[in-house]
């Protein structure tokens, strides 16, 4: 089944036209091109260095690619050399986690909820300053917002701990409930299982689940967990040496003999991953 | 106080009745005064330390927005000073008097006499908040410039160019001319009094308070404890920033207009990376980022300065600073639950510091005995070496304060808490205050 082809129908929240980076004399991506309809769940996989947090960093505007374009919501978000800022995306609607946990340490759980409202629940600088009635309403709705994100990630009473002081899976969560809260149409996870024991990754599992099915949410991740992929998401991408090297369901994936190949060719643990299940 | 469920201006004519208040009783009823008339409650030499210590809080909790709250290392903060200085003093001394006699002329003539008298009575004061004003915004326009390469620049990059844009802004004062260049700006009217300073230290708290507890302030703390999460939570990191250096700046400059009408004299030298690198040392020794602690160890050492004027002074000082190290010393090692071997050893720094004060104190005397017994010996009398160089005893004593506190408490005095009024009344010392605990 040729995803791209099945949504030229559907209206798509994220799409990539033969967006490419190159670093230096390295390229990274090549052309890559694929469209991410809304509330899907997808994966991309492939083998380290293959240029999935390269392809994060490109859709959230840490870089402009080199040539392509990136499509946000049936807007031009960014085109060869030119991108829009980190911060102007959110507000357009991408939301991201990071492949190695960044939280605010020294805010409490709460606060770095609140903290990603800036974006869609604000006030100006001298309803601040004044403390005025203006900044008691909307952060009273913040408050309210938070408080529910809290809850649906399990983080209720942690409310008030500091951030650093988390374990390693409440972390996580934090950082996906973080990233919901700046009310996202598309949610990217880097890796949002790695370093976990079974038991931390299936309570993941869950919360990724939960993203799409109570907030409504697409989510774009990666993973290198295949049980975790094989049983959630309903589309890989499979990227190797910055090129797409496959595009289906799991179970089509799983058996794609370029995709056993890329994995073989570079003795990675997870080729036990790929081909067990 | 946090946003309340009475409608905004209710609320905010209350906090200016009460401010008012406040202010009212200090500068005394009718004649019977805390300040002037002819025997003050508090008398001119107090005074004088409370408009220092109200000038240097103004500094310290303005710098702590930059430094503390946003992360960024500023180290040019007097620079911020010496534009407000400057420019207030310039204004109210050069520009500002004819300016007004002009107006106070027009408005006589076309509008109405008793307006132009009544207005001539408010002269001071109208032309002190302009000239106020004027410094402050000039202060915010350098703060926008020295702003800007922090959008780019973290850490020990910022601190270099910081404290180059300070040293920029001196040099360039040095040399211009309708100030005095460096032999300093002479003739500036004195506005300053202890109200001023006082309602305007409280300002200042109040108002970078309220920031700091919105979401601005978290934003800015946001900021402060990953930037690139900041960003990828939607948080726009550069307005945060400049918002930051301009109000601080504000606040700086605010400062320098306080202190240049109060001495009636303003020279470069004042302004140097030295003045910054203290009003740091009081925002490091309070605990970055807590209000309350930039305030009191800001007030704290002002009057430390003003002890340190006179010798034994600076002798009592110093043993109790040595006191309290060798305390701090004892508890940490206690702590670590270690024989008493390292009990003594705990003491033996503080004991042999405390043997050169003492010495340096008795100096004439050590140096008579001395040459007593060896005739041919030369002593130096430290004891007025230190008297001459009271300014250099200073930082002798800041780098002392310093490197304890990096020692024993390196997140500072009261760390990122903030203490109320408030978490008294609820019988803990210390509250949680701005850092998580918004309603
Ligand atoms: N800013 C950069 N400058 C230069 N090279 C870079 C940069 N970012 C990424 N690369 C290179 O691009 C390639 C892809 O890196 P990327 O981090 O996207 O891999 P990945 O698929 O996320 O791998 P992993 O599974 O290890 O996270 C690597 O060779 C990396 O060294
Ligand atoms: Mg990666």
């Amino acid at each position: 089944m040729d995803f791209n082809g099945a949504l030229l129908a559907v209206t798509s929240v994220l799409e990539l036209k033969d967006a490419s980076i190159t670093f230096g004399g390295l390229r990274a991506v090549s052309p890559l091109s694929f469209a991410i309809p809304q509330g899907q769940l997808a994966a991309i996989i492939g083998p380290n260095g293959a240029g999935k947090t390269t392809v994060f960093n490109l859709l959230t505007g840490v870089y402009a690619p080199t040539s392509g374009e990136i499509w946000l919501d049936g807007q031009r978000v960014a085109s060869a050399g030119k991108t829009i800022r980190p911060n102007a995306l959110v507000k357009r609607g991408i939301a991201r986690t990071f492949q190695n946990i960044r939280l605010f340490g020294d805010l409490t759980v709460a606060d770095n909820v609140r903290a990603a409202f800036a974006s869609h629940q604000s006030y100006g600088f001298w309803h601040a300053l004044l403390q005025t009635g203006k900044m008691a309403s909307v952060e009273s709705a913040i408050e309210d917002e938070t408080q529910r994100l809290l809850q649906v990630f399990g983080l209720t009473n942690r409310a008030e701990n500091l951030a650093r002081n988390l374990p390693y899976g409440d972390q996580r969560r934090l950082e996906i409930a973080r990233a919901c809260a700046t009310n996202p149409k598309v949610l990217l996870l880097d890796e949002p299982t790695s370093g976990m024991n079974p038991s931390e990754t299936a309570d993941v599992t869950r919360t990724i689940r939960l993203v799409r099915e109570q907030l409504g949410i697409a989510v774009l991740l990666i993973e290198h967990h295949m049980s975790l992929v094989m049983e959630i998401c309903e589309r890989v991408i499979v990227l190797d040496g910055g090129v797409k090297i496959a595009d289906d369901v799991p179970s089509a994936v799983q058996n794609n003999p370029q995709v056993i190949a890329a994995y073989l060719g570079s003795d990675e643990p997870e080729l036990n991953a790929v081909i067990g299940t | 106080m946090r946003p309340s469920s009475l409608p905004f201006p209710l609320v905010f004519a209350w906090r200016v009745f009460i401010f008012f208040v406040v202010v009212r009783a200090l500068m005394g009823v009718q004649g019977t005064t805390l300040f002037a008339g002819k025997h003050p409650i508090i008398n001119p030499y107090y005074q004088n330390i409370l408009i220092n210590a109200g000038i240097a809080i103004i500094l310290a909790v303005s710098l702590n927005l930059i430094n503390g709250i946003t992360g960024q290392f500023s180290l040019g903060h007097a620079g911020f000073m010496a534009v407000g200085a400057y420019i207030s003093a310039y204004f109210s001394k050069e520009i500002g008097g004819v300016l007004f006699a002009q107006l106070i002329a027009l408005i006589s003539v076309h509008i109405s006499k008793q307006l132009g008298t009544l207005l001539l009575t408010f002269q001071q004061p109208i032309l002190f908040t302009i000239a106020i004003l004027v410094g402050a915004l000039a202060a915010g326009a350098a703060g926008f410039l020295v702003g800007l390469p922090s959008l780019r620049l973290r850490g020990d990059y910022l601190a270099i160019v910081t404290l180059g844009f300070n040293q920029i802004i001196v040099s360039l004062i040095r040399n211009w001319k309708a100030v005095g260049e460096a032999s300093g700006y002479i003739g500036i009217p004195k506005f300053t009094t202890f109200a001023w300073v006082f309602a305007l230290a409280i300002a200042c708290i109040w108002s970078i308070r309220n920031l700091a507890s919105s979401a601005l302030g978290r934003e800015m703390r946001a900021v402060r404890d990953d930037e690139i999460a900041a960003e990828a939570s939607g948080i726009n990191t550069t307005r945060v920033k400049v918002v930051a250096f301009v109000y601080s700046a504000m606040w700086a400059g605010v400062a320098g207009a306080l202190q240049a009408h109060y001495i009636q004299y303003a020279n470069p030298n004042d302004f140097t990376f030295l003045r910054s690198v203290e009003v740091v040392v009081s925002v490091v020794l309070g605990g970055l980022g807590s209000i309350t602690g930039s305030a009191l160890s800001a007030a704290g050492l002002t009057v430390l300065q003003e002890v340190l004027r006179d010798v034994p002074g600076a002798f009592y000082t110093s043993v109790a600073l040595v006191g309290l190290a060798a305390y701090w010393n004892f508890v940490r090692v206690k702590s670590e639950q270690s024989g008493s071997k390292s009990m003594l050893r705990a003491f033996v720094v503080p004991f042999f510091a405390l043997i050169a004060i003492c010495l340096c104190y008795w100096s004439p005397q050590v140096n008579a005995v001395l040459e007593r017994v060896f005739p041919r010996l030369d002593l130096p009398d430290l004891r007025a070496a230190l008297e001459s160089s009271k300014g250099a005893l200073r930082y002798v004593i800041y780098s002392v304060i310093l490197i304890v506190v990096m020692l024993l408490r390196p997140q500072g005095l009261l760390g990122r808490r903030e203490w109320s009024l408030a978490a008294l009344q609820r019988g803990r010392r210390v509250g949680k205050g701005v850092e998580g605990n918004l309603a």
